[in-house]
């Protein structure tokens, strides 16, 4: 295998200095929040675009420094010219551009793709019998580097048997780089006595792992090969050996490539607006056609549907250019390619909704895909129970179309001791955002006897009630036994003497919520002693004595 | 008198069973039916028709079949339901945010086929709309069990079978844990036998339960025409 890595020093100025030209020559400071609170620079240069923004910190500011600090340096050398420009790091948008860059990168080989990184600024190809397509290895790196710099980038690039090789040698400062041939290739076979002398950071291992080896003088990758394995897997374990093998080429690792998705979109915009609405609905009903025909071709259908109208702008709109326009999506529950469906669900949805103004075009596009499950043609006419998945599919669309997102949900248990907080929602449609939620490990010590071995809390029936306040009510205990359990109660205007009572059941729980809600951390601590009443007319109800103040609440009815 | 009012109800519905034995052998033919309504009345909260309820629904899913609940009120509590025996990979929980929402949801559950069971708790439904909804369940061959406060006993009913759910105080036990009772009065079924208005006494618990040789009927149905 060889790999060609190229590495984009500076990546968000850079991307920075492409996406903002008029930024051109000014002093830029990026910064993100940091984790120990208040700001600091991430990047930064005296002169946007001009240079290598690497040697251009001749400010005095260094990522890390805190922003305050920064901006005046930056403020006191700058003066003359303009005003130092501060922006919040986007690592979001600095990762989707990489990716687009991976994927113009395709040009030169089939399989490119971005670096592993929490914050990536490398892009990776495999290069494997390709460099004669361009005359040799020298002059692939050369191609690449110049085609970079037509896109106004700067970039090292490195070639070697492995990522891992590849990655360490171009961010090795060892490397005399000039402007001609910014490139370093290490020759097949090679890979190992080439990165003898590199240090042990070029191979991306944890920070803490580097200064152990440190405290221990071993600082280059060469002492590190020639150490016994067992005694590097059992002092530092799997990670450090894992990088080492990856890098000279003991243990595979893989280009995550990534092709961008074919568009699914159409529009149609109207030489005079659209006022009527069955006839917006019946270009919308075309468009759908025209959205899904090529999907269906590839046996694919739609998860989630983005419609968009454009409104004729009024007078006044028209001054401020701004347009008026109002989006809406469907989201389905199960693929579907079929235009009257969309169509009907389509219907369903704009019902509900008030258009501004008569409608100059219409955007359809489909933005979430999946495969279309094939179905064996029923045979018969007659209905059979295979038809129960599909209409129940069908179902959630139509109720949640109209119910919104949150109004068909699935039910998770989480194993929480606090009535309010042993089920959760799970959303059926845009289920890339939502996972089930990862049940939390911590768990009152009181309530241990309930957790049963898959970690949630399981009870007998008429345990806990079938209809439960969200909100406990503030009942009004008028006598208690010697117990302390209650023997009648007043609640919504209405007297209840109680024949029985169990319990009490003490649930204390929601200490470790406090680091989350500060302000209300006195709340989210509950001690509570539950107890399962019976009235005298036979019904059951679930009440609890707050422990903190000693008022009681109704929280739930055994219905 | 049968014959005519089960004539309309398509041959191949099948029977489910109320979850208590005692019940199905009141009940004609054995149980309920797919494609029809099941009401439920309470006059009070924590009577335990949302318990019953639950059971016929756990019996007309079976093992695979899905309940719908329409959950308008936002008290339905699925940690419960699940000691109840219910399924929670199987079950879908609607919420609407108004009136007319919650019957189109019920209506749309009741009709697509797709669930087996839908419950619900409406509390106004007029004539028009609860017609609307039994057609609805006869198309989708979906049992709709509606819990419902005991003023609609005042009210016409396209429900082929309506009961009344009241609790009974416990009776103490041997072992100090007194045993859930309810006692139910069947004030409709559609077919039904000769005998009107039967009554019961269930045990929650362990689903056992008897029929009351009772003497105060008239004082039900008088509550009913009321």
């Amino acid at each position: 295998m060889r790999v060609l890595c190229i590495w984009i020093p500076d990546w968000p100025l850079q991307r920075l200095a492409i996406a903002r030209p008029d930024l051109h020559g000014r002093t830029v400071v990026l910064y993100e929040a940091s984790p120990q609170g208040g700001l600091k620079v991430v990047a930064a240069t005296a002169a946007l675009g001009v240079g290598d923004h690497a040697a251009n910190i001749t400010t005095g500011i260094y990522p890390g420094m805190p922003l305050a600090e920064a901006a005046a340096l930056a403020a006191a050398q700058q003066a003359v010219h303009s005003e130092p420009h501060l922006e919040p790091a986007d690592f979001e948008a600095d990762r989707l551009a990489l990716e687009q860059l991976a994927e113009w990168c395709h040009c030169f080989s089939p399989i490119a793709g971005v670096e592993d990184a929490p914050r990536p600024d490398c892009l990776l190809l495999d290069v494997t019998g390709l460099s004669s397509l361009f005359g040799g290895e020298l002059a692939l790196t050369g191609e690449v580097v110049r085609a970079f710099a037509e896109r106004g980038l700067s970039v090292r690039v490195a070639l070697a048997d492995t990522i891992g090789a590849a990655w360490a040698t171009v961010h090795s400062e060892t490397l005399e780089m000039d402007e001609i041939a910014p490139a370093h290739i290490i020759p097949p076979g090679e890979t190992l006595s080439a990165l003898a002398p590199l240090p042990i950071g070029y191979l991306r291992v944890a920070e803490e792992t580097i200064a152990l080896l440190a405290t221990l003088g071993i600082t280059r990758i060469g002492q590190l090969a020639a150490l016994p394995r067992s005694a590097l897997l059992a002092r530092f374990g799997p990670q450090l050996l894992r990088r080492l093998d990856q890098a000279i080429g003991r243990a595979p690792e893989t280009i995550e490539t990534r092709h961008a998705p074919p568009e699914y979109a159409a529009d149609v915009t109207f030489e005079a607006p659209l006022a009527n609405r069955e006839a917006i609905e019946h270009v919308l009903g075309q468009l759908i056609a025209q959205v899904t025909e090529p999907l269906a071709r590839r046996r694919e259908g739609v998860l989630r549907l983005v419609c968009r109208l454009k409104h004729e702008r009024a007078f006044e709109d028209r001054k401020t250019e701004k347009s008026s326009s109002f989006a809406f999506t469907l989201g389905l529950f199960r693929p579907s390619a079929s235009p009257g469906y969309l169509r009907d669900l389509l219907r369903l949805r704009l019902e509900s909704v008030r258009l501004a103004g008569p409608v100059t075009s219409v955007h359809v596009e489909a933005t979430s895909i999946g495969p279309l499950e094939l179905r064996q043609q029923a045979m018969f006419d007659g209905e059979t129970n295979e038809d129960q998945p599909r209409r129940l599919a069908e179902l959630v669309d139509r109720l949640s179309n109209r119910l919104g997102r949150g109004g068909v949900v699935r039910v998770a248990l989480l194993p929480d001791a606090q009535p309010e907080y042993t089920c959760v929602d799970v959303p059926l449609i845009d289920r890339s955002t939502s996972s089930p939620p990862k049940p939390s490990a911590k768990k009152s010590k009181k309530n241990r006897a309930h957790i049963s071995r898959y970690g949630l809390l399981s009870f007998a029936a008429d345990e806990r009630p079938l209809w439960l306040l969200p909100q406990p009510a503030r009942i009004e205990v008028v006598a208690v036994t010697p117990g302390g359990a209650p023997r009648q109660f007043r609640w919504a205007g209405r007297s209840y003497a109680i024949s029985y009572a169990w319990g009490p059941e003490r649930i204390e729980t929601g200490w470790w919520r406090t680091a989350r809600h500060d302000r209300e951390s006195r709340k989210t601590f509950v001690r509570r002693d539950y107890y399962r009443v019976e009235t005298t007319s036979g019904a059951r109800f679930w009440i609890f004595r707050n422990l903190a103040d000693r008022q009681w609440f109704l929280q739930g009815m055994f219905d | 008198m049968r014959q005519c009012e089960t004539a309309r109800r398509p041959n191949t519905t099948a029977v489910v069973s109320t979850g208590y034995g005692v019940l199905d052998r009141f009940l004609p033919q054995g149980g309920l039916h797919r494609g029809t309504l099941v009401e439920w009345l309470a006059r009070e909260g924590g009577s335990g028709a949302t318990r019953l309820a639950l059971a016929a629904a756990k019996e007309a899913c079976g093992e695979t079949g899905t309940l719908v609940v329409v959950d308008r009120r936002r008290t339905f509590y699925p940690l419960a339901a699940a000691a109840c025996g219910i399924d929670l990979s199987r079950l879908l929980v609607v919420r609407p945010q108004h009136d007319r929402d919650e019957s189109w949801a019920i209506d749309q559950a009741l009709r697509s086929g797709g669930a087996r069971a839908v419950l619900a708790w409406p509390e106004k439904l007029d004539d028009h709309l609860f017609r609307r909804l039994q057609l609805a369940a006869e198309a989708g061959e979906t049992l709709g069990l509606l819990l419902r406060p005991a003023r609609a006993l005042a009210e016409p009913s396209w429900a082929e079978v309506r009961w009344l759910v009241e609790p009974l105080s416990s009776l103490p036990s041997p072992e100090g844990i007194a045993s859930r009772r309810v006692k139910l009065s069947l004030l409709r079924s559609a077919g039904g036998a000769a005998i009107r208005c039967p009554q019961f006494v269930l045990n929650l618990d362990d689903r056992s339960g008897y029929r009351i040789e009772s003497q105060n009927i008239s004082k039900v149905r008088r509550q009913k025409t009321a």
